[in-house]
């Protein structure tokens, strides 16, 4: 059958073929970008809660095991989309079966991509003129149906929403403050001597651990090192969240970097704005349910010192140990070495160790000094004092089995008449004689 | 041609599809399954080789459907001592009226539209192949002469399962000429009861003539030549190939399991032109003039089984071709996605 005399039929089925492609493409494009939003929103939400209420070490995990299933999803929808789209060659056969054509439209366009030869004019015309009686069920509204895909839409709104949600509920997600003690005497069996005279001990309020919401982050490896990126990222992650002034819990050198400026007055006042806070009589005590007050006003007396020392950057009057790491306006942070350049002069300078260069919040642990006063359940032991005990004298070990004795040997006086043959007996060399 | 006069053939051609199916089954109780498959081997032009224990009417299936195609049929029992020659006929000396003697041949019983080769694995393997040519060629070659057999030429053979003394396994060469190979099972409970009631009743059911005598063969060959232009798309025929391919055990791992495991040999191409020669009779039955891949898998469990050489692995396992053919069959469907 020449071709000619059937292509008007042939090209609106074609035509007709194309749009049923495009739209069933579309459809798809449009569902493999809400599923990527839906994994990406929802990966996001949980890596904002494991940031948020997690340790380091579970935010490292949990981030890690999310951003790989995120990548496996995303993978796998990209090979789903592929398997998916329909090209020119897939299409007339998809159609087929969905349009419950039993092969007629997929036979037609592929016999019609060539000439039907002698063998196939017989057949053709029907064949022809059966698909154009078929048109109808298999147009593009009937075969995809929606142009909104809806379940991958309706995932991605969740994912958004719970997305957003997570981000204004963030604040609330914020640790309660520290507990704040004020002791104003020595405790445990530390002499006054050896203590600084005035504290403003911050302690958390529960036991906190690593795994507790809101403890500080814990670095992997804990204590000396340099804190991990990781703990970094979710300390940037609070600050962004819950404002620069958040403080992890048990953070005991706010004390310390609030007492710059010495001690005032007599050995019981605190520094700062704690100190006057005393005088004015509203210094909460141990115990009392003023202790996020008290906190708060030490974290308001930090920020002054802040600002005190962001002006003295701006003079150039800061020594680079103050410096510390503050820079792009971040807070200095008072962690476990920050006493040194927070201190003041009404806190020993080593109160809490030497000084570092690292961060509070950085690392996992806070080892707290031993001078200083707290409130631990058993007192501690003095630490040795005085001058230490002379060292005692070297001994000379032992000799070996057949080691002749390091004994000098000692000079003696050898008379004139003797003493030519004395110098001959022990000359070295050729004139030595035999005794 | 417009599509009025194809659909009146297509019509037509399941008219007398139907109505020779409705004759047989007069005679033959059950079998349904098996009579359809060899009525497509019929009309697609191959022939058929049934498989069954004895008396379960494969004689009779022969016999009414050429009774309601009213073509010629013979039948040849097949025994040890059967020679070629007296399957494909021999020249005898003749003496004339003016008493000249002249070789004149004698036609065989393979002279025939229809033809029944019974129990055609108890032949030596010279006087199986004496039937190769007719089936292959549709002729024979006696003494040097080469005789046409009639049209439409149609062989059924039949074989027996039990009672192996004494046999010769067909060749595989022989068994690949055959289009499908059908296999006859005892037949229901209820069948039975029916056979028994009717076959000995005082008036016993007679196939009354399809199509008329003398029309009869060209009729046939007609509908033979609508089968062979029924449309096939190229995905079919890719399809068909990647089904005959999945048969041999070494087609660059693309066999399944099965067949890597327990077939020596798989189809031959002849295994290919028998599954789309079928399918496009069932898609003429179907009322449809291209054929589909439901049509070849429909046909796919009578056209390659017979065509495969299974090994020892197989026979001790207890695997049968069906079963590969199935595994081959589920391969090619996930194959095409």
């Amino acid at each position: 059958m020449p071709r000619r005399s059937t292509s008007h039929p042939l090209d609106a089925i074609r035509r007709q073929l194309g749009r049923v492609r495009r739209r069933h493409n579309f459809r798809e494009a449009q569902r493999g970008l809400y599923l990527l939003v839906a994994v990406g929103g929802t990966a996001a939400t949980v890596v904002l809660l494991l940031a948020l209420c997690g340790s380091v070490r579970l935010f490292a995990c949990g981030g890690a095991a999310v951003a790989g299933l995120a990548v496996l999803t995303v993978g796998l929808l990209g090979r789903d989309a592929r398997r998916r789209f329909l090209g020119t060659a897939r299409a007339a056969a998809w159609a087929d079966r969905r349009g419950n054509l039993e092969g007629r439209l997929a036979t037609l366009l592929e016999i019609g991509g060539r000439d039907p030869g002698r063998q196939e004019a017989f057949f053709w015309p029907l064949l022809l003129d059966e698909n154009g009686r078929r048109l109808t069920l298999w147009r593009p509204e009937r075969l995809v149906p929606r142009r909104l895909p809806l379940a991958p839409l309706a995932s991605a709104l969740g994912a958004a929403a719970a997305f957003v949600a997570t981000l204004t509920l963030a604040p609330q997600l914020r640790p309660a403050p520290p507990a704040v003690a004020f002791l104003t005497e020595p405790v445990g069996n530390l002499a006054p001597t050896d203590l600084t005279p005035d504290r403003v001990l911050v302690a958390p309020a529960g036991a906190p651990s690593s795994g507790e919401p809101g403890a500080p982050p814990a670095a992997p490896g804990a204590g000396g090192g340099r804190p991990s990126l990781v703990a970094r990222l979710q300390e940037r992650i609070r600050e962004r969240i819950w404002g620069p002034s958040w403080e992890p819990p048990g953070d005991a050198t706010l004390s310390a970097d609030t007492g710059r400026g010495g001690p005032k007055g007599n050995a019981h006042a605190t520094s700062g704005a704690d100190a006057d806070d005393e005088r004015a009589g509203t210094v909460p005590t141990v115990g009392s349910e003023s202790r996020q007050e008290l906190a708060r006003v030490v974290r308001a007396a930090r920020r002054t010192n802040r600002g005190n020392r962001e002006g003295k950057e701006g003079r150039g009057e800061v020594s680079l140990p103050e410096r510390g790491s503050g820079a792009d306006g971040e807070p200095e942070q008072t962690g476990t070495d920050g006493a040194a350049s927070g201190a003041g002069t009404a806190t020993a300078p080593d109160l809490f160790g030497p000084p570092s260069s690292r961060r509070a919040g950085e690392s996992e642990t806070f080892a707290l000094a031993l001078a200083a006063p707290g409130r631990g359940s058993s007192p501690m032991p003095a630490p040795p004092s005085g001058e230490p005990p002379p060292a005692a004298d070297d001994e000379r070990p032992a000799l070996a089995a057949g080691q002749r004795s390091e004994t000098p040997l000692t000079k003696m006086p050898v008379p004139p008449a003797y003493e030519s043959l004395v110098r001959r007996l022990f000359a070295h060399g050729a004139g030595a004689v035999s005794p | 041609m417009t599509p009025n006069v194809a659909t009146a053939a297509v019509e037509d051609f399941r008219e007398t599809f139907a109505a020779v199916r409705r004759e047989v089954a007069k005679v033959v109780i059950g079998h349904q399954a098996a009579v359809e498959t060899i009525l497509v081997a019929f009309f697609a032009g191959g022939h058929a080789l049934i498989e069954g224990v004895p008396g379960i009417g494969k004689t009779l299936i022969v016999r009414s459907l050429a009774e309601a195609l009213n073509l010629s049929f013979n039948r040849i029992q097949f025994t040890v001592d059967l020679m070629p020659a007296d399957i494909t006929g021999t020249r005898i000396i003749n003496e004339g009226l003016d008493g000249r003697r002249e070789f004149v041949f004698v036609r065989g019983p393979v002279f025939a539209h229809l033809l029944l080769a019974d129990e055609i694995n108890r032949a030596t393997p010279k006087t199986q192949s004496a039937l190769l040519e007719a089936m292959a060629e549709q002729q024979v070659t006696v003494a040097g002469t080469t005789h046409a057999l009639p049209s439409p030429f149609f062989v059924l053979a039949t074989l027996n399962p039990i009672e192996m003394e004494g046999t010769y396994q067909l060749p595989e060469a022989q068994l690949d000429r055959f289009l499908f190979k059908v296999a006859l099972e005892y037949p229901s409970r209820p069948e039975l009861e029916r056979i028994l009631g009717d076959t000995t009743a005082a008036e016993l059911p007679t196939v009354q003539p399809v199509l008329a005598r003398d029309a009869a063969p060209a009729r046939v060959e007609e509908l033979r030549q609508l089968v062979r232009r029924v449309l096939v798309a190229p995905h079919i025929e890719r399809y068909a190939a990647d089904l005959v391919r999945l048969t041999h055990p070494g087609s660059d791992g693309e066999a399944p399991e099965a067949v890597s495991r327990y077939v020596a040999y798989g189809a031959s191409p002849r295994g290919g032109q028998a599954l789309i020669l079928g399918a496009k009779v069932l898609a003429l039955l179907a009322g449809r003039v291209h054929v589909a891949v439901e049509d070849i898998d429909r046909v796919a469990p009578a056209a390659l089984p017979h065509r495969l050489v299974i090994n020892f692995a197989a026979e001790a396992a207890s695997i049968r071709p069906p079963e590969i053919i199935a595994q081959v069959l589920a391969a090619g469907q996930r194959r095409r996605g």
